[in-house]
């Protein structure tokens, strides 16, 4: 007997910001915050002194504590509150948290909020660690979360820590350079539609479009990195009792199960780690463990979802996502890319919706508020783009960090 | 490029240097590839630490290794968005396991990008980095 669901969210909202029209993160965090709070039908009365997450502090507002800025902002003076990060992908984990808080009777709401603004990146150069580095963000992203120590001086990027571990995918499990394009393609396919995505407004592009773009880290390509953007995104959403959700005036979605599982801060002591995942191993992440609770607990599998929302900074994370959520044998991620199974057309699940992170773009660190976002949308039957059908459960999948340090998985429902 | 951190010592290397990685920067300035190996549990930990990243026994010992080894995964960068490596490109950077087992991130250098694969037989070299002071360990094809 399933113990689902966990909890209920009863309501969401979200907000954007264009380069043109810049808005900060505090802002759009607010304003989806607003949005969320009527749509669950409940007054900011209601939510006042009750739970507060806020995902990773924004990249163009490092203002610590930023969850207390929000309350600040919104003066909602909450009673359980703290910033949740597995990295990015903690704003999954405010799902788990926030769950856990309800069915414990700490709170009865508890609100969860991220947001990020490219178009803002160095607005507030006095608070960020290193002002230099935060009006510089493409040196800033590229180069996070590497060892200061014994990876940063050699130069090391992002991009050229993922194109490591794709050249291993592609020795060991035999992906291919076509694979990877077929995935920047299949996202750009499901991104076009959505008024939000960054490179939507672009069109399709080919294999050989991915194929013939600049050389970042080989054999990573342009086409294969997200970009940044757009100016601003924010997401909030208001989680509750199933008991609770029963008596608002709201359109729910249930938490059926989550699972986390974090493995290394940096890439050097995980390639030493003579356990899990064994020495050297970069093919088998975390995700798939995560993926294994989260299912556990729910009492579902693989083949009960509809709609995979999740993130690839870089293309070559797709076909390995597949295999460790659990979509296909391990080694057939490829093969279920290249055979359409992800296809906006004809394809066996809905992934990545709104583009993803490769079409959709992050605005900051706050790509995994936009996917959980944009999974509820398609599970209230409300995309702003291209609309699954027949979508009765979605998986929310975010990982954190170099080379999936971090995995965070929500498993969430249109129907108890 | 303004270094104020508490730890550092001019022309020891590792310019962000933590004091669990001392001796292997005095080591590398000589030339000499060091790793700890733990007493108790015997196996090697990598970045070095204080405390055993494994069994967490207070029983680490540095040994020095040869410094061959072979290329794990690599990837060649050809963006310039690294403050201290732009006027480099194309540089290669890699994951190298040693022959004793230990593996580090490094650079490859000395070679066109197309000599190596998964598996080329690489040896230690000592070399300044952009931006940096003293000598680290990177990594050219076996001769």
């Amino acid at each position: 007997m399933a113990n689902r669901p966990q909890a209920a969210i009863v309501g969401y909202g979200d907000a954007f910001a264009d380069f043109d029209d810049p808005k900060p993160p505090i802002t759009l965090a607010a304003r989806a915050v607003r949005e969320a709070v009527e749509d669950a039908g409940l007054d900011r009365s209601d939510v006042r002194g009750q739970g507060l997450l806020t995902a990773r502090r924004p990249a163009a507002d490092h203002r610590p504590q930023w969850n207390n800025a929000l309350a600040s902002y919104l003066n909602l003076a909450p009673t359980y509150s703290t910033e949740v990060t597995m990295h990015s992908a903690g704003a999954v984990s405010m799902i788990e948290h926030a769950s856990m808080a309800v069915r414990e009777g700490a709170v009865e709401y508890v609100v969860c909020a991220g947001a990020d603004a490219a178009a803002s990146l160095g607005a507030y150069p006095h608070i960020a660690p290193s002002s230099d580095k935060y009006t510089n963000y493409t040196e800033f992203a590229g180069t996070m979360d590497v060892h200061p120590e014994f990876e940063y001086p050699y130069g090391i990027i992002m991009p050229a820590a993922f194109g490591m571990g794709a050249r291993r995918q592609m020795h060991e499990l035999g992906h291919t350079a076509e694979e990877f394009a077929m995935a920047s393609v299949v996202c750009r396919e499901w991104g076009i539609e959505f008024p939000h995505a960054t490179l939507g407004h672009k069109g399709p592009i080919t294999v050989e479009d991915v194929l013939e773009s600049p050389m970042i880290a080989s054999p990573i390509r342009l086409l294969n990195v997200m970009p940044l953007g757009p100016g601003g995104s924010g997401g909030a959403f208001v989680v509750t009792s199933v008991e609770n959700a029963e008596s608002l005036d709201a359109d729910p979605v249930y938490v059926d199960g989550y699972g986390a599982r974090a493995t290394h801060e940096h890439v050097t002591p995980r390639l030493n780690c003579p356990y899990w995942p064994e020495r050297g191993n970069l093919t088998d992440t975390g995700m798939a463990d995560a993926a294994e609770r989260a299912f556990a607990m729910a009492d579902l599998g693989p083949a009960d979802i509809d709609v995979v929302e999740t993130d690839a900074g870089t293309s070559n994370a797709v076909p390995l996502m597949l295999e460790d959520l659990g979509f296909c044998e391990k080694g057939d991620g490829g093969k279920f890319v290249r055979e359409g199974h992800i296809d906006p057309d004809g394809g066996s699940i809905a992934f990545n919706t709104d583009g993803g992170a490769l079409t959709a773009g992050q605005s900051g660190v706050t790509l995994y508020v936009d996917r959980i976002i944009e999974c509820l949308r398609q599970l209230r039957g409300e995309a702003l783009g291209k609309q699954a059908d027949g979508v009765e459960r979605g998986l929310v999948y975010a990982t954190g960090g170099p080379l999936y340090a971090c995995n965070t998985i929500a498993i969430l429902s249109n129907t108890r | 490029m303004t270094k104020n951190n508490t730890y550092y010592d001019k022309g020891l290397g590792g310019g962000r240097n933590t004091l669990d990685a001392r001796r292997f920067w005095e080591a590398a300035q000589e030339e000499r590839l060091i790793v700890q190996r733990c007493d108790e549990c015997d196996e090697y930990v990598f970045p070095p630490q204080d405390v055993c990243a494994y069994c967490w026994a207070d029983a680490l010992d540095w040994v020095e290794v040869d410094g061959e080894g072979r290329i794990h995964s690599f990837s060649t960068i050809h963006v310039d968005i690294h403050s201290t490596w732009g006027d480099r490109v194309p540089y290669t950077v890699a994951f190298v396991e040693l022959d004793e087992g230990p593996f580090l991130v490094t650079n490859v250098v000395d070679c066109e990008p197309d000599d190596i694969e998964i598996g080329t037989a690489v040896e230690v070299t000592f070399g300044e980095l952009p931006a940096e002071d003293g000598l680290f360990p990177q990594f050219r094809l076996r001769e």
